[in-house]
Parts: C-alpha cells; sequence; structure tokens
C-alpha cells in the first residue's frame, strides 16, 4: 500500500518523531509505514490521517487501483 | 539523566537478575553440593529453572504491554521463528562431540556420577536453561533481522 505520508509531513515540517508522537507511536513505526514496508491497521491508519487533517484515502492509497474489481 | 527505550530497560531487567541468579547458583552449587546434597541441589535447580521462566514471562508480558503494533508484529514474528531456530540450535550443538562433552563433564563435575537421580535433574535442569538461553538469543537476532527489513 502506498502513501503520501512523507510529502505531508514535508508540508507542514513535521518530522517522523513529530508525527508518531502525535500518532502515538514509536519513530521506527512511523518509518516503517512510510516507506511502505508495514501496512498499518485501519485504527492506526486512520489516527494518520486524522494527525494531517485528512480522509484515509487521500494519506493511503491502493498499490495498484486498476486491479481492484471496486474500482 | 539519560533514559531508556522500553526494549532496553526490559532486556536490562530480563538479563541482569536471571545472570545473577544463575551466577549464585553455579557458584553456590559445590557449597549446596557439600550442605544438603545433591539431590536437594538437583532440586534447588529446578526451582530455579521455573522462577526464571515465571520471571522472563512477566517481564515479556509487561513489556508487550508497552508495544505499538509495528513492533508487536515484529516480536510476534521473531518470537514465532526465533524460538523454533533456537530449539534447533540447541539440538545441532548437542550433536557436536566436543560441545556435547563438556556439557557432560559440566554437569557430573556439578552434580556427581553417583547419584543418577539427581544427575538426570540436573541434565534436564542446564538442557532446559540451554533451550531457553539459544530460543532467547534466536529470537533477539530474528527481531534485529525483522526490524532492520522494515527500515
Amino acid at each position: 500500500m502506498k502513501n503520501r505520508i512523507h510529502v505531508l509531513r514535508a508540508e507542514r515540517g513535521w518530522s517522523q518523531a513529530q508525527l508518531a508522537e502525535i500518532v502515538g507511536v514509536s519513530r521506527n513505526s512511523i518509518n516503517s509505514i512510510e516507506n511502505g514496508k508495514f501496512d498499518p491497521s485501519l485504527p492506526l491508519a486512520f489516527s494518520i490521517a486524522d494527525a494531517f487533517g485528512l480522509r484515509i484515502e487521500d494519506v493511503f492509497l491502493r498499490e495498484d487501483a486498476s486491479s481492484s474489481r471496486l474500482a | 539523566m539519560k533514559t531508556r527505550s522500553p526494549a532496553a530497560r526490559a532486556r536490562l531487567w530480563t538479563i541482569v537478575p536471571v545472570l545473577l541468579l544463575a551466577f549464585g547458583f553455579v557458584f553456590a552449587a559445590p557449597w549446596l553440593k557439600s550442605t544438603v546434597g545433591p539431590t536437594t541441589l538437583a532440586l534447588a535447580a529446578a526451582a530455579l529453572a521455573v522462577m526464571v521462566m515465571g520471571y522472563a514471562n512477566l517481564v515479556a508480558y509487561r513489556y508487550e504491554a508497552g508495544l505499538d503494533e509495528v513492533q508487536r508484529a515484529g516480536a510476534s514474528f521473531a518470537t514465532k521463528w526465533g524460538t523454533s531456530a533456537g530449539q534447533v540450535a540447541f539440538v545441532v550443538l548437542m550433536m557436536l562431540p566436543p560441545v556435547r562433552d563438556w556439557a557432560i563433564s559440566t554437569v557430573t563435575g556439578l552434580v556427581g556420577a553417583a547419584d543418577n537421580g539427581a544427575t538426570a535433574i540436573a541434565f534436564i535442569f542446564f538442557g532446559f536453561c540451554g533451550v531457553v538461553l539459544l530460543q532467547t538469543v534466536g529470537t533477539l537476532v530474528v527481531s534485529v533481522l525483522w526490524f532492520k527489513s522494515k527500515q
């Protein structure tokens, strides 16, 4: 699953540690999610989206939207 | 004052008391053997093993309560594969003649070969300690590899 966390953080001038503190996870966990190495659970994904004041689909993107039958 | 991460605190609180107990037991073994006899020594070893296991479980429970979901996934993966790797490593090590001979001579030196029952309990105790130690090492190694792969 792709995401826009790096871009959104840069826009707000936040470090990974700052975002981690807002969301309530470790900096390494934010790094793993940001690099696409770990897909967060729905509650954590919602928390991250809430931290940016955006909807979840504005932060997290499907890897290959064309492969989804629902798309 | 320097603050430690939850993982570092857990390692410290796990390793230090366990090492103190283990070294204390090894150093006290000759005295225990001469005063209370090999059977009581072997039973004390078994009680120590149960205590260490319970303490390790308590620390692991407290440690896991402070983890987020990414860390918990890593810990779960490391426990699953690290414990299996530790068990296999113990069996492989015990198949190596130098390690096997060293283990036999150490245990018979501590308890004595005269009392078969006490020797058997001592072998079980040290075997248990060996498995747990290698499982811990295996879990730590797998944990480090997992977190490195996720960075």
